[in-house]
């Protein structure tokens, strides 16, 4: 399972790397979850450092401006093992400062997919 | 006076909300999952909207049943929202039957449908006396007095067509056939609550979810338009748009399936809405996770 999970934080590593050109990109394990934490080539949204009054998703984002990103294999035709119980033992994991985990769904066909998920409900970003 | 007494009345009341379609008291498999709650008296469906329920309409006019916009009473609930406004206290359910209504009719002969005829006939005559008589006055000061001795005279038949073709008809809020009595009916509103509930599991989840993202201010509507379970609105939905797209509730063990969770928030993300996944924990609580696309990838 660890080997699995080495392979998949590799793949999702090469994928922010050379795909979309992330910096200071590295893989931490937080206990047993294992995160690839980088920086974007780019802002990833327009509300991140939001000082409107009704701003209420403004104090969710780290301040360093690095993203999380926990890597997860989806088979097309395979269950994934992946419940909510498992979201919040991820989330028991990170540090209290991280509000905002990336899920990067790696397909079996080598294709990467990445999603923000936030604990708790959340306004949609703006555009 | 008398009409703002009635009205504060009214209001004090609590909405009735009609449970359509199936036999309850059977209580025989699925049967309350084919229960329709409805309401059809427009001072409740304001009452319940101050309540944050909004529900949907679907009454047509009976001369073009394919309608689908500008729809009237009645308005039609989700279960959950039936449930959430009995339990709270603003609203009762009433049961409907199709004995009920068969029995209701028992009184019914040719007299009396006679007279239903008669008094409509009445109304009519009545209008186009009226129209009538405005349109001898109208003609009076346009020509002078002299000019209109006889009637026929003056009203010709297209005159006539015409004021034929402007009578109103009245379309009652309430049958005159169908009667009051079974509006004063009692039944046990918790035992029904419980039964509707017992007998599905799914609901009784999605119920736990209604609930409490109704306690925090949203509106829902029934959200197939979105892939969910239901479209949350921060307020009223004439004013706000939705913010989110809430999945069916599920246990906290069972498995995402993700192809599915791509789908409902690429969607989602697109029409500016959050794709929630409800879950309920070991407590009967429900808890959230937001999801939406990341922007790249």
């Amino acid at each position: 399972m660890v080997s699995m999970n080495a392979a998949l934080c590799d793949v999702v590593y090469t994928n922010l790397v050379y795909q979309q050109l992330w910096t200071e990109t590295e893989i931490i394990n937080f206990e047993d979850v294992p995160i690839v934490c980088g920086k974007p080539s780019h802002r990833l949204t327009n509300d991140d450092n939001d000082n409107d009054a009704d701003a209420s998703n403004s104090e969710d984002i780290p301040s360093d401006g690095k993203e999380y990103v926990y890597p997860i294999l989806m088979h097309q035709y395979k269950n994934s093992g992946f419940s909510m119980k498992s979201l919040d033992h991820i989330f028991s994991r990170l540090p209290d400062m991280i509000k905002r985990l990336t899920l990067g769904i790696v397909n079996d066909d080598g294709t990467v997919v990445y999603y923000f998920i936030y604990k708790g409900l959340r306004k949609p970003k703006k555009n | 006076m008398e009409y703002r007494e009635s009205f504060t009345k009214a209001m004090s009341e609590k909405a009735k909300i009609y449970l359509v379609g199936s036999n309850l008291e059977d209580g025989d498999g699925d049967d309350a999952s084919s229960v329709v709650p409805v309401l059809y008296d427009v001072d409740d469906i304001a009452k319940i909207r101050e309540h944050g329920v909004a529900g949907v309409l679907i009454g047509t006019l009976g001369g073009a049943p394919q309608q689908n916009v500008f729809l009237g009473v009645p308005l039609r609930l989700m279960m959950e929202e039936a449930l959430w406004l009995v339990e709270v206290g603003h609203a009762v359910f009433r049961h409907v039957m199709g004995q009920d209504l068969i029995k209701s009719l028992k009184g019914l002969d040719g007299e009396k449908l006679q007279k239903f005829k008669d008094d409509r006939a009445n109304d009519v005559a009545q209008q186009l006396e009226w129209k009538r008589a405005n349109f001898l006055r109208k003609m009076k000061t346009l020509r002078g007095a002299s000019d209109v001795a006889v009637p026929s005279d003056v009203i010709n038949e297209r005159d006539e067509q015409l004021m034929k073709q402007s009578i109103f008809i009245e379309t009652k809020d309430t049958s005159a056939v169908i009667e009051p009595s079974l509006n004063d009916q009692t039944i046990d509103q918790r035992k029904i609550c419980e039964q509707i509930l017992r007998q599905n599991e799914k609901l009784r989840l999605n119920y736990k979810v209604y609930k409490k993202l109704r306690e925090m201010g949203y509106f829902m509507s029934p959200g197939a338009r979105f892939g969910g379970r239901y479209v949350a609105y921060p307020g009223d939905p004439l004013r706000y748009h939705s913010h989110l797209t809430v999945q069916d509730a599920r246990s906290k063990d069972e498995e995402i399936d993700l192809l599915n969770m791509i789908n409902g928030a690429r969607l989602g993300t697109s029409v500016k809405k959050t794709w929630v996944l409800p879950g309920i924990n070991e407590n009967g609580d429900a808890e959230f996770y937001s999801v939406e696309w990341a922007g790249f990838g």
